[in-house]
C-alpha cells in the first residue's frame, strides 16, 4: 500500500518541519536556552489549536471560492508532487512514464496557487505579494526543469522511478553537483521560505496570508509545511538516490535523506537575506539561469560518456 | 475548558501592538519574551496591546485595526489613556509588568471569563456608494472613480518602461509593523513601484525623553538624537556646581574630594559612568536599527537577535558587536541591498543629518568637541556612498565604537573634569537653539528617496533612517490633516 507509506511520510514530516522551524528560529535568534526543545516540540501542536479555537475573518468583498480553493489547492499539489516519489524499488503511489513532467505542473500550479491566495483576500499588501511571487515563477520554474532534465537523461527515462534507479552506481549529486544546489533554491520558492519568500514575507505583514486567520490559515501553513516535504523528497530521489543507501535499500533512506534537507533549507530559510525583487530576478535570469544551462550541458556530456 | 482550549492557552499570546508615543524600545523589550508572540497582522493576533500614548489623528486608525483581530479578541492599553469611542479596555498603568496581564487576559478570553470584544465601527464601508457611471464606480469605463470612498485604479505610465498600468493609492500606518511607530504614508503604486510617496505623520519618538534637561535634549535630538552626549557634560557640571543633584550625590561613594584634592574630580566617575550610560544608549538605537532593517531583509531570527543585544546593552551589559556582524556577512545581507539604494546628495545629506549624514562620508559629531571624548581618543566614523548600505555599515561601526568607549569610560583622568570648564565640557558646535532652527529639506526629501522604488527597496530606505531624521523629512501640509480613511483605501495597520 504506498499511498499508506506516503501519508506515514507526509504526516511525520510535516510535524518534522514545524518542530525543526521552531527550534532553527530560536538557535539562530539565540534564545535563552531554557526548554527550547520542549517549546519546539509543543509549538506545532499549540499552533494547532490557537488556529481552531480562531475565528475565519473575513474581508471586505473577497473572492470567496478561490480563497477558500487556494490552500486546498495548495496542499493537494503537496500531495500529488509527494506521490511520484518512491519509497522502495516499484513502489509508488503514482508511477508514470512521465512523472517529471507531472512534478514541473506541480511547480507551476503551485504559482497559480499562491497567486490565488493573495489575489482572493481583496487587500493591496498580498495582492502585492501575490504579483512578486508570480513574477519569480516563471525563471523559477525554468530553472528547475533544466535541473530537472539533467537527472533524466542518465536514467534515460522521465519516470521518477527510473530516475532512482538509474542511481544505483553513482548519485545524482555527484554526476551534477550543481544541479542540487540550483535544485534546492526551487526548494525556498515552492515552499515560501527566507530568501525566496516574495508572497508571505514580513515586509509586507504576511503578505498573502496577511488577511487570514483561523482554520484557513491553518492550511496554509501546513500546505507550506507539506510542499516543503514534497520538495525534499523530489530533491532526495533526483539527487541523493532516494530510497537507495549502502546496505538495505528502503524507505528509511529516502526518509533520512529528506530529514537532511529540510534541516538544510528551513537553516537556509531562517539565516540568509532576501533580495529585494528586481535584484533577484537579474541574478535568476544572469547568473542562475546560465548556471543551469551549464549543468545541464554538463550532465548531457556525462551522461553520453 | 476544553482539551482544544487548555492546548491554545499554553501556547505564547498572540498579540498584535499598536505602538503610541515614547514606547516603542519598552515594546521591543516586552516582545523578546517567550509567553509573548508579536504578530505582523492584526488578522493573526487574539490580544490587541495599545501601548503609549495614541496621537487625536491616529485614533480612527486604531478602531478600524481593533475590528480586523478575529475572535476572540480582547484589548490592553498599558501606558496609555483609553482612546476615544474605544469601549471599556483593560488598562495597565506605565509601571505595571504587561505580560502576567497579558497571559491572564489571554486565559480569561479562552474560558470564556473575558467576553471577545464587539466590532467598535459598523460592518459598513467607510463611505457612501458613489454610483455614476456604466459600472456604478463613477469613473471611466470599468477603471477610475471612488466607489465606497476608495479609489479605483486608473493606468499612468509606468516610470520604468512608459507602459501604461494601473496605479493606484493607498495609506498605510499608523500602527504597520514594518514601519517606524506612528509613521504614516499615502504611496501612489503601479503594481509595487511607488509611484508617488506622502509622508502623513511622521514617526513618533521610540522613547520617552528622560533627560532633567527634557526640553533641551528634545531641541537637539531633533537633529541629532543620540549626539547629545554634551549635555551630559552640563549636567555633570550642573551637578559639581550644585554638589546636590543625584549624579553628585551618587559620586560621593569611592571619590571624596579629599582623595582626589580638588572639589571638581570627585564628579569625575559619575561623569564617566554617565558618559558609559549614553553610549550604552547610542549603540543599543543603532542596533534596534539594526533589527528593524532586517526583519525587511527577511532576517527575523537575527533581527530577534539584535533587538535582545540591544536590551542587554540598555541594561548596561557588555556585548560585543563583531559576532553579528560576521553573522549578518554570512547571511549575506549587505550583499542583498542593492548598490546606490536611498543615496542621499550632499545637501540632502546636511539637511538630515545623524547617522546619515556620516554615512555620506561628513565627519560632524558633537562628541568632537568634547573634552571627555577627547581624552578617549574619539575619532569620527564615516562611510562614503550614503547608501542605505553604508547606513547599516555605519550603525554597525558606531555600534561597536560605543561600546568601546563605553568600556573605556572608566580610564578617563580626573584632569578630564577637573580642568574641565563649562565652556570646554558643554561646548556644542551646533547650539540648542540653532539646532531647533535648522532648516529642513528645501524640498520633499521623502518623496525623491522613494519615488520609483519598489515595496521592497521602500521599506529598506525607510527603516535605514533614524527617527529623528524620518521627522525631519516631515513636511506638515498647509491645511489641517483629514481624517485618517476618509478618501483612501486605508490599510488599518
Amino acid at each position: 500500500m504506498p499511498w499508506l507509506g506516503t501519508l506515514v511520510l507526509l504526516g511525520g514530516s510535516v510535524v518534522f518541519v514545524a518542530v525543526i522551524d521552531s527550534l532553527a528560529f530560536a538557535l539562530i535568534a539565540q534564545r535563552p536556552p531554557v526548554n527550547l526543545m520542549r517549546d519546539a516540540l509543543l509549538a506545532p501542536w499549540r499552533a494547532v489549536a490557537v488556529s481552531l479555537v480562531r475565528q475565519q475573518n473575513r474581508t471586505e468583498h473577497p473572492d470567496r471560492l478561490n480563497w477558500a480553493l487556494a490552500p486546498a489547492l495548495y496542499l493537494a499539489l503537496a500531495g500529488i508532487g509527494l506521490a511520484v516519489v518512491p519509497l522502495a524499488p516499484g513502489v509508488a503511489v503514482i508511477d508514470a512514464p512521465t512523472t517529471v513532467v507531472l512534478w514541473g505542473a506541480v511547480e507551476t500550479l503551485t504559482v497559480i496557487a499562491v497567486f490565488l491566495h493573495g489575489w482572493s483576500a481583496n487587500a493591496p499588501l498580498p495582492l502585492i505579494g501575490a504579483y512578486r511571487y508570480a513574477a519569480m515563477g516563471l525563471p523559477i520554474m525554468l530553472l528547475s526543469m533544466f535541473v530537472l532534465i539533467g537527472t533524466a537523461l542518465p536514467a534515460q527515462s522521465l519516470s521518477v522511478v527510473d530516475i532512482v534507479a538509474s542511481q544505483h552506481d553513482v548519485w545524482n549529486v555527484l554526476r551534477q553537483p550543481l544541479g542540487l544546489f540550483l535544485f534546492l533554491l526551487l526548494g525556498l520558492s515552492l515552499s515560501l521560505r527566507g530568501p525566496f519568500d516574495y508572497a508571505d514575507s514580513a515586509d509586507l505583514a504576511g503578505g498573502t496570508a496577511g488577511e487570514v486567520s483561523g482554520a484557513a490559515r491553518l492550511t496554509w501553513q501546513l500546505a507550506r509545511h507539506a510542499m516543503l516535504v514534497a520538495f525534499a523528497a523530489m530533491a532526495s530521489s533526483a539527487f541523493l538516490g532516494g530510497y537507495l543507501g549502502p546496505v538495505r535499500a528502503g524507505p528509511w533512506w529516502l526518509a533520512l535523506k529528506m530529514l537532511v534537507l529540510i534541516t538544510l533549507l528551513v537553516g537556509a530559510g531562517h539565516s540568509l537575506a532576501r533580495l529585494p525583487p528586481s535584484r533577484m530576478l537579474t541574478v535568476l535570469w544572469t547568473v542562475l539561469l546560465p548556471l543551469a544551462f551549464l549543468d545541464l550541458a554538463q550532465a548531457g556530456v556525462v551522461a553520453l560518456w | 475548558m476544553s482539551a482544544l482550549r487548555a492546548l491554545a492557552a499554553a501556547a505564547p499570546v498572540a498579540v498584535f501592538v499598536a505602538v503610541g508615543e515614547g514606547t516603542s524600545d519598552r515594546v521591543d523589550d516586552l516582545c523578546l519574551r517567550a509567553e509573548i508572540e508579536r504578530v505582523a497582522s492584526p488578522r493573526h493576533a487574539s490580544v490587541l496591546l495599545v501601548a503609549g500614548g495614541v496621537r487625536e489623528r491616529d485614533v480612527a486608525s486604531l478602531r478600524r485595526l481593533h475590528d480586523q483581530l478575529p475572535h476572540p479578541r480582547a484589548t490592553l492599553c498599558w501606558a496609555s489613556d483609553i482612546p476615544a469611542h474605544f469601549g471599556t479596555p483593560r488598562t495597565l498603568p506605565p509601571d505595571a509588568a504587561p505580560v502576567p496581564a497579558l497571559r491572564e487576559l489571554y486565559r480569561q478570553l479562552l474560558t470564556g471569563e473575558h467576553p471577545s470584544e464587539s466590532d467598535l465601527l459598523p460592518d459598513e464601508p467607510p463611505a457612501p456608494w458613489r454610483g455614476i457611471g456604466e459600472y456604478g464606480q463613477g469613473g471611466k469605463g470599468m477603471m477610475g472613480g471612488t466607489p465606497y470612498g476608495r479609489p479605483m485604479p486608473m493606468t499612468d505610465d509606468d516610470l520604468r518602461d512608459g507602459l501604461a498600468l494601473d496605479a493606484y493609492t493607498l495609506r498605510l500606518g499608523p500602527f504597520m509593523p514594518t514601519l517606524p511607530a506612528g509613521l504614516v504614508l499615502t504611496l501612489t503604486l503601479q503594481g509595487d513601484v511607488i509611484q508617488h510617496a506622502r509622508m502623513e505623520s511622521p514617526p513618533l519618538w521610540p522613547a520617552p525623553p528622560s533627560s532633567p534637561h527634557a526640553a533641551h535634549a528634545a531641541a537637539v535630538r531633533e537633529v541629532e538624537p543620540l549626539d547629545d552626549s554634551s549635555i551630559l557634560h552640563k549636567q555633570g557640571s550642573s551637578a559639581a556646581a550644585s554638589k546636590g543633584s543625584k549624579l553628585g550625590d551618587s559620586d560621593a561613594t569611592g571619590s571624596s574630594a579629599g582623595q582626589r584634592g580638588q572639589d571638581d574630580s570627585r564628579y569625575t566617575p559619575g561623569i564617566a559612568r554617565t558618559l558609559a550610560h549614553r553610549e550604552h544608549q547610542r549603540a543599543a538605537q543603532h542596533l534596534r536599527g539594526v533589527a528593524r532593517m532586517l526583519a525587511v531583509l527577511e532576517l527575523a531570527p537575527l533581527a530577534e537577535r539584535c533587538r535582545r543585544m540591544a536590551c542587554a546593552i540598555q541594561h548596561g551589559d557588555s556585548v560585543p558587536i563583531a559576532p553579528l556582524r560576521r553573522a549578518l556577512v554570512r547571511s549575506g545581507a549587505f550583499a542583498a541591498i542593492p548598490a546606490g539604494l536611498g543615496q542621499l546628495d550632499p545637501p540632502m545629506a546636511r539637511a538630515l543629518g545623524g547617522a546619515a549624514l556620516r554615512a555620506a562620508g561628513h565627519a560632524v559629531d558633537e562628541r568632537l568637541y568634547d573634552r571627555a571624548y577627547r581624552e578617549l581618543n574619539f575619532r569620527v566614523l564615516t562611510q562614503r556612498d550614503g547608501d542605505v548600505r553604508a547606513r547599516l555599515h555605519q550603525w554597525l561601526d558606531e555600534a561597536e565604537q560605543s561600546m568601546h568607549l563605553a568600556s573605556r569610560a572608566g580610564d578617563l583622568a580626573p584632569a578630564a573634569a577637573s580642568h574641565a570648564d563649562e565652556r570646554d565640557v558643554g561646548h556644542d558646535p551646533l547650539p540648542a537653539d540653532d539646532a531647533a532652527n535648522m532648516p529642513a529639506p528645501n524640498h520633499d526629501a521623502f518623496a525623491t528617496l522613494l519615488r520609483g522604488l519598489e515595496w521592497n527597496e521602500a521599506m529598506l530606505v525607510i527603516n535605514s533612517f533614524e527617527v529623528a531624521v524620518l521627522r525631519r523629512m516631515y513636511r506638515p501640509p498647509k491645511d489641517p490633516p483629514e481624517e485618517a480613511g476618509a478618501t483612501h483605501h486605508g490599510h488599518a495597520m
